[in-house]
């Protein structure tokens, strides 16, 4: 599970370098997060264009994620393909996150 | 993994795998590849993959509590517009012998309260039908279908 950083135009955003974020992964993903937000920025994008799988674990180790977030800090989701968004919207994790269609709409939001 | 199209023109997958969530990817990644190749390839919404995959790490979780060495069979049969699944495990049974309700999580709390866990079979009720559950002698066995397209 690759996940990179990129400070593009004042947001860092988080890239997730793999087509699925299932139960095989979600423990080294979340171990992986914990490093980056470990930084400690008020704002990241977690950009999931790349991601065209997920399933119940890996939506539950994104909430985890959410929750090493500094105090007021905020973990944003980007460039949800359809199946990804179809499991936020389902599960409405829609309505906790703030979801742009892509890290560059983010970047400007 | 062995997959034959059938008489009716339905297309078949079956296989077998160790009770790993590595093995259920690496199973789930095998049959995508394989549909690729076919003209009845469901839909790129891809509902049947996120059922199938619930069903399954249920089973490693669940049934085999984690543990690698247990047997898990999966039967596939995809006809144009429907998709029919076998899981055979031979695993701990469902508690009180019943497949879980699936109630949709509880949003309404803090931040750090949300679930991460417990989606599992809200998304599995949510989209497949005809959900019916055995346990007999060693063997659990589950059969639903998932409408395609």
């Amino acid at each position: 599970m690759r996940l990179t950083t990129d400070h593009r135009d004042g947001v860092d955003i988080i890239t997730v370098d793999a087509a699925r974020i299932d139960a095989a992964v979600a423990i080294q993903f979340k171990d992986r997060m914990r490093e980056i937000l470990g930084n400690e920025k008020p704002r990241y994008v977690l950009d999931l264009s790349q991601v065209d799988f997920i399933d119940s674990s890996g939506l539950g180790a994104i909430v985890a994620a959410m929750k090493l977030m500094p105090r007021g800090g905020k973990l944003e989701l980007a460039g949800l393909r359809p199946a990804v968004d179809k499991v936020f919207r389902m599960t409405r994790m829609d309505s906790i996150f703030a979801i742009h269609p892509s890290a560059e709409a983010a970047a400007s939001a | 993994m062995q997959a034959e199209r059938l008489e009716d023109g339905a297309f078949q997958v079956c296989c077998r795998m160790d009770s790993t969530a590595e093995d259920v990817r690496a199973t789930l990644t095998d049959i995508h590849a394989l549909l690729q190749d076919q003209e009845m390839a469901p839909p790129p919404d891809n509902n049947w993959e996120l059922v199938v995959a619930e069903v399954l790490n249920n089973i490693v979780e669940h049934a085999y509590e984690d543990r690698a060495g247990g047997d898990i069979l999966l039967r596939l049969v995809f006809a144009a517009d429907r998709l029919a699944v076998e899981f055979t495990d031979f695993g701990r049974p469902m508690p009180c012998g019943t497949l879980p309700f699936g109630a949709p999580v509880n949003l309404d709390v803090s931040e750090q309260d949300l679930p991460e866990g417990g989606f599992g079979w809200f998304l599995i009720r949510s989209l497949a039908e005809n959900l019916d559950y055995h346990h007999d002698g060693d063997r659990n066995r589950l059969t639903l279908s998932i409408p395609l397209g």
